[in-house]
């Protein structure tokens, strides 16, 4: 086989963490994640780890998926109404232990404690979505689109991309 | 690692303490008359993939697995500012210019050699794969390769060819790709002696020699990174570029261009661009042309955009 080279991102020192396992609904705008810990020093990136099985407030309805994903998508005169969901299986067979490393974390001298706020875009999450073959469906009976599906694996693959994660520090109390 | 520079290092500072004790026999049995310096040259080379080509092997293990053949008809790279240094921030030697290689020229290619480093342990060796400009110094390849690399902005540009027999019928493709790229390789290192060694040793009155190898095989991956699943291979694969060529994506013309390539959506049944940003064949070619660089053959550096 031939060899691809996983060597070419280096994580730096953890300067801080926050490890307490969490899940949101997206949609319920911005929510306060637990606190962490951290000590002085120029934060540069952060690692993003998807777990399972989920924990938090989005825990009974995510099981054991690390993302579920449900909407419609339009193009054209075609609107598709789709539900997704990736597991940490799938998501692992790109990134070892579903923990995404090298995520932008805008450069930073931390001397005092903050917030450290992480934007997630999912709309990353559909670059590689392709649903020309997904069924309609209905807004009252979304297509589920199985595991295997070229969309899924699409979304599977769209869960790992860096720039779907960003990370920014504020100076202040943290809250 | 560390535990081995420091090792280095600790050996350095005998040498160096010792020293005084032994001029009188360094004088009789160092024929090059050094002084506790050395010589640290940086070569380059394609390997047999970019120098002979890279075949068919359903197997994936040294070839295409949907059964093409690339021949390269130039591989040509421009590299800068080969740094030797040392984890304190010391820098040894640095090259302020830039040189341009055609790496399908058989042999290794000389890129520079630094003399007068101290002799010990440098433990970041850097270099950079750019844009060409005015100054660039043409090692391999003319001056017409260097003018192209100048007046289009690129770092990296290969042409070749690649050819299928499907059905007894020969199929064949031709290409032409210049990337733009500007890439920092940090912190090489690589296996010596069965263990993995950052950067380079400098001995007394040696010269080291380190080469920036560069791998044709990389444009043609599924993957920018090794699955952590092991029963996950890694491929290279030409069917994909090849489609890219005919309608809807290309010209049909036999010749496959980067903007054919661009217009292909990744295969995501196929094809992981492991969390790059890159939803198309294209982009996904030009991730990889940040990956070409090596050090000292399968030796691996940090990669960063400049």
């Amino acid at each position: 086989m031939a060899n691809a080279h996983p060597g070419h991102y280096v994580a730096g020192s953890a300067l801080g963490q926050m490890l307490s396992p969490t899940s949101y609904d997206l949609f319920s705008g911005v929510q306060a994640l637990p606190e962490g810990d951290g000590v002085t020093g120029t934060y540069r990136s952060a690692r993003f780890t998807f777990g399972s099985p989920a924990k938090g407030a989005a825990a009974a309805e995510l099981g054991s998926h690390v993302a579920i994903a449900e909407g419609s998508a339009s193009k054209a005169d075609r609107t598709v109404f789709f539900r997704l969901t990736a597991d940490l299986a799938q998501v692992a067979k790109s990134v070892t232990g579903g923990q995404i490393d090298g995520c932008v974390l805008d450069e930073v001298a931390v001397e005092d404690a903050g917030t450290i706020a992480l934007v997630v875009k999912p709309s990353i999450w559909f670059n590689l979505v392709d649903f020309t073959d997904v069924p309609s469906g209905s807004p009252s009976a979304p297509t589920e689109i199985p595991e295997g599906d070229t969309a899924q694996i699409g979304f599977a693959l769209g869960l790992v991309q860096l720039t779907a994660y960003h990370f920014r520090y504020t100076a202040g109390s943290a809250r | 690692m560390s535990d081995l520079v420091d090792a280095l290092r600790g050996m350095t500072r005998v040498a160096r303490r010792a020293a005084p004790l032994l001029l009188a026999g360094c004088a009789a049995l160092d024929p090059n008359g050094s002084d506790g310096t050395g010589t640290a040259r940086f070569t380059t080379w394609g390997e047999a993939y970019v120098e002979e080509g890279i075949g068919p092997d359903p197997a994936g293990e040294s070839g295409f697995v949907d059964g093409w053949s690339v021949k390269y008809e130039k591989f040509l790279v421009v590299f800068h500012g080969i740094t030797v240094a040392d984890q304190s921030g010391e820098i040894a030697a640095h090259l302020s210019g830039s040189r341009l290689v055609d790496n399908t020229r058989p042999g290794k290619k000389e890129l520079v050699s630094f003399t007068g480093l101290e002799a010990r342990a440098w433990d970041r060796v850097s270099y950079q794969v750019r844009p060409a400009d005015a100054a660039t110094q043409v090692v391999t390849g003319d001056e017409v390769d260097k003018e192209l690399m100048v007046k289009n902005g690129y770092s990296i540009y290969v042409t070749g060819t690649a050819t299928k027999t499907d059905a007894g019928v020969v199929v064949k493709k031709t290409f032409a790709w210049g990337f733009k790229v500007a890439t920092q390789y940090e912190a090489c290192h690589a296996a010596s002696g069965g263990k993995d060694t950052p950067g380079i040793i400098v001995k007394t009155g040696g010269t080291d020699v380190s080469e920036l190898t560069t791998h044709g095989d990389h444009f043609f991956y599924d993957r920018l990174s090794a699955s952590p699943d092991p029963t996950v291979a890694t491929s290279l694969r030409f069917d994909e570029k090849a489609k890219a060529d005919e309608p809807p994506y290309g010209d049909g013309n036999g010749d496959i261009t980067l903007d054919e390539l661009r217009r292909v959506p990744i295969d995501v049944r196929t094809y992981d661009p492991s969390g790059i940003d890159a939803p198309t064949l294209g982009a996904f070619m030009e991730a990889l042309a940040r990956t070409v660089g090596h050090f000292r053959g399968e030796g691996e550096c940090t990669i960063a955009r400049l």
